[in-house]
């Protein structure tokens, strides 16, 4: 794959990416792994240090594979290519937005809409929540077990978590304060 | 009038330089440092505007951390601006993964960074929490609010409609009662 080639797949990628981090992934496994590019086995890895790593999924992920490819130059390539047609897309729509944003329609229809978008991204805070501080027993009987009920919660970290959301919630803490405590408790307790 | 303008577009790079650099994981976990960041400090954004962009940077292609840094790139400052917050989004990125692409395989298989990753989780999961408490209290003021923004978690969680279906079938359902109320001249505060 040339530069340009790989230039090409990412934009390709970034087009038709709806919905996050999880529809890239599957798009680059189909247009990166599919063709013996990178293995299987390289992939996942790179999708574990890119999920571990600050920044987002996506753009994790086009950075790692471009560097991986083409060195300095490649990730560079990758990262904007994936990013390019976001930014053509949404310059439209930011500029439409922009000109409609007192029409009576566009208003009610955004109005209506926010507590949609609020419903839609409790999924995955819940999703989050479940990963990192339950255990979700393997059947349902398994809940009502002795056992099965006391191993729901982590329980440490269902405390840190109560612990951080109070100071989050009272305090107005900065995230990147819960996140160094966060990087701090697991080092000491898990 | 030239240097004001390149000030205020590394302004916003630098700003969601910051943003990404503090993100771990998809879109929706750089949702603290925006509320953070750009509402509570810099006051660049209210929380029903970033709701806006989120819908929208959800339901159109590409990724959403991006398409949110460009609306509120151009916001401030027109298509450069737009630019400028994407490039700051995704600079930590290039930065990280290309210096710790040579040494990561080493280094995520000392138990102490696996661990500190685990607390991180924990920690994200308390940061959501606060972001959707945030959320939640600037759009659910009634009944119906609530009701939709059950309804929506349902069908994503339960039934795994894909969130993009929900967000345009939302959008047309709001604009038909708008037009509807509208019709009728009556308020329509009570769904909106």
């Amino acid at each position: 794959m040339t530069l340009l080639e790989l230039f090409g797949t990412f934009f390709y990628i970034g087009l038709f990416t709806i919905g996050g981090g999880v529809v890239a992934i599957t798009l680059m496994q189909q247009t990166i792994v599919s063709k013996g590019i990178i293995s299987l086995d390289q992939f996942y890895n790179m999708v574990a240090i890119s999920e571990s790593t600050p920044g987002p999924l996506g753009t994790n992920m086009a950075t790692y594979i471009g560097y991986k490819l083409y060195g300095v130059p490649g990730a560079i390539i990758t990262t904007i290519g994936e990013a390019l047609p976001s930014i053509i897309i949404i310059l439209i729509i930011a500029r439409f937005l922009q000109k409609f944003n007192q029409n009576i329609y566009v208003k009610g229809a955004l109005n209506f809409l926010r507590p949609i978008t609020t419903g839609l991204i409790l999924v995955p805070v819940l999703q989050v929540f479940i990963f990192a501080l339950m255990n979700i027993p393997q059947t349902w009987t398994e809940l009502f077990t002795k056992e099965g009920f006391t191993n729901l919660f982590k329980w440490p970290s269902l405390i840190a978590y109560s612990i951080f959301a109070f100071l989050l919630i009272k305090f107005k803490l900065h995230p990147i304060i819960i996140i160094l405590l966060g990087a701090g408790f697991g080092i000491l307790f898990l | 009038m030239f240097i004001k303008k390149l000030k205020d577009l590394f302004t916003i790079y630098f700003a969601f330089f910051k943003v990404g650099a503090f993100t771990f994981g998809g879109g929706l976990a750089m949702m603290p440092m925006l509320q953070k960041e750009l509402i509570e400090k810099k006051q660049w954004l209210t929380e029903e505007e970033l709701l806006d962009y989120y819908a929208v940077g959800q339901s159109t292609p590409g990724i959403i951390a991006v398409n949110v840094a460009t609306f509120v790139g151009y916001k401030r400052a027109g298509i450069l601006g737009g630019i400028f917050g994407t490039l700051g989004i995704i600079s930590p990125s290039l930065i990280i993964i290309m210096i710790l692409a040579n040494l990561i395989n080493s280094i995520s298989d000392y138990p102490i960074v696996q661990k500190a990753l685990t607390g991180i989780n924990v920690a994200v999961a308390a940061l959501l929490t606060s972001v959707i408490i945030n959320f939640a209290k600037k759009t659910i003021k009634n009944v119906w609010n609530a009701i939709f923004m059950l309804i929506s978690f349902l069908l994503i969680f339960a039934l795994k409609v894909p969130s993009f279906i929900v967000i345009l079938f939302g959008l047309a359902t709001g604009i038909i009662l708008t037009f509807i109320h509208k019709k009728k001249e009556t308020k329509t505060d009570d769904i909106a």
